[in-house]
């Protein structure tokens, strides 16, 4: 993987396919996850602004690029905006090829829990009236030390 | 009696907006785990309680237990639970 983890304008979805580009692979699955409206009036959710480690998301991600490489024999990039992302835009895009369409999808999800559970990006909610509130994140199984 | 280390604190998301900053400098005693810093935080972070459930922490980039013994200049970042995606 080649590409930086983090990016402060729009997702280029394409580019994160490309880093896993692979002859020998003939599967490759997609998932990008975009920001939603929520709630209506003025609580409507209109926007997310993510924060992040920047470093250690780097490195998050090249740690679980090596572990989905030995557990299914894939390649996968990962692509995560920072900043004020307006709802219907990407906000992640996770590529993972192999050799095998099961191993692809497997991968792929299994790249998505991780991230959602390791990668050092919170979310605040930006309300439609203006306010902001940061989104409580999900405890990890292993509070301390994974 | 060894003398205090420099230890720089990060802080992300909710806790940097309560600290109003992202970075925090503290003298600490040599060794201290690395879950000592928590009370090394500004007030408006802290509220006088212990971390919350959930927070994790890294040492130079590495997650950390939060018993884990601190060096001079070491980068400790103290990360609530995440919420990308």
């Amino acid at each position: 993987m080649t590409t930086r983890v983090l990016t402060a304008g729009p997702l280029d979805a394409g580019a994160v396919l490309q880093a896993v580009r692979d002859p020998a692979h003939g599967a490759t699955t997609l998932f990008v996850g975009t920001t939603r409206i929520e709630g209506d009036g003025g609580d409507a959710v209109v926007a997310l602004a993510y924060d992040a480690y920047g470093p250690m998301a780097e490195s998050v991600v090249a740690v679980l690029v090596d572990e989905v490489a030995t557990r299914f024999g894939a390649r996968l990039a990962v692509a995560h905006r920072v900043g004020e992302v307006p709802a219907g835009e990407a906000s992640i895009a996770v590529a993972a090829s192999a050799p095998h369409r099961a191993e692809a999808f497997a991968a792929c999800r299994f790249a998505v829990d991780a991230l959602k559970r390791d990668l050092p990006v919170w979310k605040q909610e930006i309300r439609a009236d203006g306010t902001r509130r940061w989104r409580d994140g999900v405890a990890p199984a292993i509070p301390s030390a994974p | 009696m060894r003398d205090p280390i420099t230890v720089r604190i990060l802080l992300f998301a909710s806790l940097a907006e309560r600290a109003r900053t992202r970075v925090v400098e503290a003298r600490v005693p040599p060794g201290m785990p690395v879950g000592g810093v928590w009370g090394h935080l500004p007030d408006p972070v802290t509220e006088g309680r212990p971390p919350p459930d959930g927070v994790r922490w890294a040492v130079n980039g590495q997650w950390a237990a939060p018993g884990v013994a601190l060096a001079d200049g070491d980068e400790v970042a103290v990360l609530t639970p995440v919420s990308g995606g």
